[in-house]
């Protein structure tokens, strides 16, 4: 009797697992189909894409006309900008598409930096420009070609899918797809360089921080400089170097632990600067205006020697507030030039810092070009439609990390408030951001 | 003898069977028996405040906390399961809990981003290195907007976080589960300019890692157990 009811049990079990097989292998086949269209769909929709650009480069290669050659401009970043979209969307691994990626990302800013300033300035492109078009083109065509080459490969499913650490990705059964990939993404590689005021300018690569001041600081003379900030409460924490730190800015780790909570601090190698600091304090309760923290920031950065900062914007999260602080100069907010501070709302207690763009930007030799406009003719170019309450002249960063002496012009529309953001050379609209001010603090968009 | 391993097979296909079955059930969800304190206290006081639960904020998702979660659901016009899912904590008002599936792109000059891209961003961090130091956990979300930066990669949060491959959380759904607080402040922490890293890229365990390319990129620093390179 017990036997039988034994074997009822591992009958109804495998009776259920059966089930739950067929159910679960039904699914995984419906998935997959689901997963192999979905690539097909991108796939197609990337070579078309592929098509339209080097179309559209060869179009505007030959335009004699600044407002048609501006369009085709506006055309080709969204063109490039879709591309990238549905080639990262792929099941490639990065590794095998970055090349083609990083080529798709400069066409579609160096497009937009190019159509945004025929259509404000009008006139022709350079020849270099127009050779730099040329060669992007040549680089769309080889894109299509080798998409197009593999295109009824993958419609007709002779593509098979692999698996690697639980992500999927495909790949063809005899490798050409694989070849032909390799060495498309070998002829971007070798792309030309192109220097233009926009992101991923081939400049930028040769860009070193301005701010760090001079001397080399080694990691025992830095460790030293900490227990002398510290002073006679220096034996009460245990200081540690952690890692010296080859990034842009080269830099040493150090954490300071009184026990309790650890602060990781950050120092740049040339000018023994901290460039940052964190701690994974919590803070339970708010106890502090935000004024307060504003003035227990403000105390913080002097003490640090930064001067000239000025406040620029407080946000609250989790009980604690992070100012930022702008340089000013002359009269200038130097935005690029800024440090953020976290503040704790219980106490005041300083609980984080971070200053790299200041020592990225910061330069004491900068000179700031005298306005060609006035105030009250940069508030005329705003839309009649705000009302303006506040003006103040600003160093902008532009997308390729130059200056852009603006008017800052703070000005509402019923209950939203915006920033504009005016070329004070000339006149012309550079940026606009909305600002949110809520009992959290300020929101920048 | 025989009788013992066949009731020992038939409890083992019964239970892998009943572990599959709950697999399906798991991840973004605060139930009976759950473990997440923080959030079961924050749900307790907000049902207590309100008049549905009138036990102890103790942090234990019991049987009271559970009939006060059925009572919340009733009156609020949701699905009565007992269960603190999306839609229960949206009208409890703890939209930092709310598991988001997309986010919005950041802005093209990176000065704002959404509460959806802090949350994504938290995901991953709580996937990828809820077990490292506070610091290395800002520094994962560091190289995620590092590469919404680089040419090389997807230029939106949600594009790097999901392109196929890029992260292990995401492939094995770890991105799914709620983030605990380290991890949301650490994804804040990062979107407001903080980055041990120094402009790192990529970032492996060495104890782990099995792709040998990875292994060839320039180090930039090693924290906690993932190394970070450009």
């Amino acid at each position: 009797m017990k036997k039988n009811i034994l074997i009822g049990i591992l009958c109804a079990a495998l009776i259920i697992v059966g089930i739950w097989a067929v159910i679960n292998s039904s699914n995984v086949n419906s998935y997959k189909t689901a997963m192999e269209i979905s690539a097909d769909k991108e796939y197609s929709a990337l070579t078309a894409c592929a098509l339209e650009l080097s179309n559209t480069l060869e179009k505007c290669s030959v335009s004699a006309d600044s407002a048609y050659t501006a369009e085709s401009l506006a055309e080709i970043s969204s063109l490039a900008a879709r591309a990238q979209g549905l080639i990262t969307g792929l099941p490639l691994s990065h590794i095998m598409s970055s090349s083609t990626v990083e080529y798709l990302s400069q066409t579609q800013e160096y497009a937009k930096y190019l159509s945004y300033r025929l259509f404000e300035q009008g006139g022709d492109l350079s020849e270099e420009e127009k050779k730099a078009l040329e060669s992007m083109s040549a680089s769309a065509l080889v894109l299509y070609n080798e998409l197009a080459s593999f295109a009824e490969d993958v419609a007709a499913d002779d593509f098979k899918w692999y698996s690697k650490n639980k992500a999927f990705f495909f790949d063809d059964v005899n490798g050409h797809f694989v070849d032909g990939f390799s060495a498309m993404e070998e002829s971007f590689a070798e792309y030309p360089q192109i220097n233009y005021d926009g992101k991923y300018s081939d400049h930028l690569n040769e860009f070193t921080a301005k701010g760090l001041g001079e001397g080399e600081y080694n990691s025992d003379m830095l460790l030293e400089q900490i227990k002398a900030s510290l002073g006679d409460k220096a034996a009460d924490y245990e200081i540690k170097h952690i890692s010296d730190n080859a990034s842009d800015i080269a830099s040493s780790a150090y954490s300071v632990s009184d026990g309790t909570d650890i602060f990781t601090l950050n120092y740049s190698s040339t000018g023994g600067n901290l460039l940052s600091a964190i701690s994974n304090i919590t803070v339970d309760e708010s106890v502090l205006t935000t004024d307060e923290a504003i003035k227990a920031a403000s105390e913080f950065i002097n003490k640090l020697g930064l001067k000239d900062m000025v406040f620029s914007s407080a946000s609250n999260a989790d009980n604690i507030t992070t100012v930022k602080f702008v340089y000013m100069k002359e009269g200038v907010k130097c935005l690029m030039d800024n440090v953020s501070v976290q503040v704790s709302m219980a106490d005041g207690r300083i609980l984080g810092y971070e200053a790299s763009d200041y020592y990225n930007y910061h330069d004491e030799a900068r000179t700031i070009e005298q306005p060609q406009i006035t105030a009250e003719q940069a508030a005329e170019k705003v839309s009649k439609d705000l009302t303006v309450s506040d003006t103040a002249l600003t160093l902008l960063q532009t997308d390729g990390k130059n200056e852009l002496l603006c008017y800052e012009i703070t000005a509402s529309k019923e209950d939203m408030l915006f920033k504009i953001y005016i070329d004070a050379e000339t006149g012309a609209e550079r940026r606009i951001v909305r600002v949110i001010n809520n009992e959290n603090g300020t929101s920048v968009f | 003898m025989k009788n013992k391993s066949i009731v020992f097979i038939a409890a083992l296909v019964v239970l892998i069977t009943l572990i599959s079955a709950a697999n399906v059930f798991s991840a973004s969800y605060i139930y009976y028996g759950s473990t997440d304190t923080q959030a079961i206290k924050t749900i307790q006081t907000k049902l207590k405040n309100w008049g549905y639960y009138t036990g102890s904020v103790d942090g234990i998702f019991g049987y009271q906390t559970e009939q006060a979660v059925r009572y919340f659901q009733s009156k609020n016009g949701l699905t009565v399961d007992g269960k603190v899912g999306n839609e229960t904590f949206k009208a409890l008002g703890m939209m930092s809990y709310v598991s988001s599936s997309s986010s919005s792109s950041s802005s093209g000059s990176g000065s704002y981003t959404s509460e959806s891209d802090v949350m994504l961003l938290a995901r991953v961090v709580n996937g990828e290195a809820r077990g490292e130091p506070y610091e290395g956990q800002v520094a994962v979300a560091a190289v995620i907007l590092n590469r919404v930066e680089d040419d090389a990669f997807p230029d939106t949060i949600s594009g790097v976080v999901y392109q196929n491959g890029a992260f292990d959380a995401v492939a094995d759904g770890q991105v799914n589960l709620t983030p605990n607080d380290s991890c949301i402040r650490a994804a804040r922490d990062a979107l407001n300019g903080w980055d041990p890293t120094g402009g790192a890229i990529y970032y492996y365990n060495p104890e782990t890692a099995t792709n040998q390319w990875i292994r060839t990129r320039p180090i930039i620093c090693t924290i906690g157990n993932h190394v970070f390179c450009k």
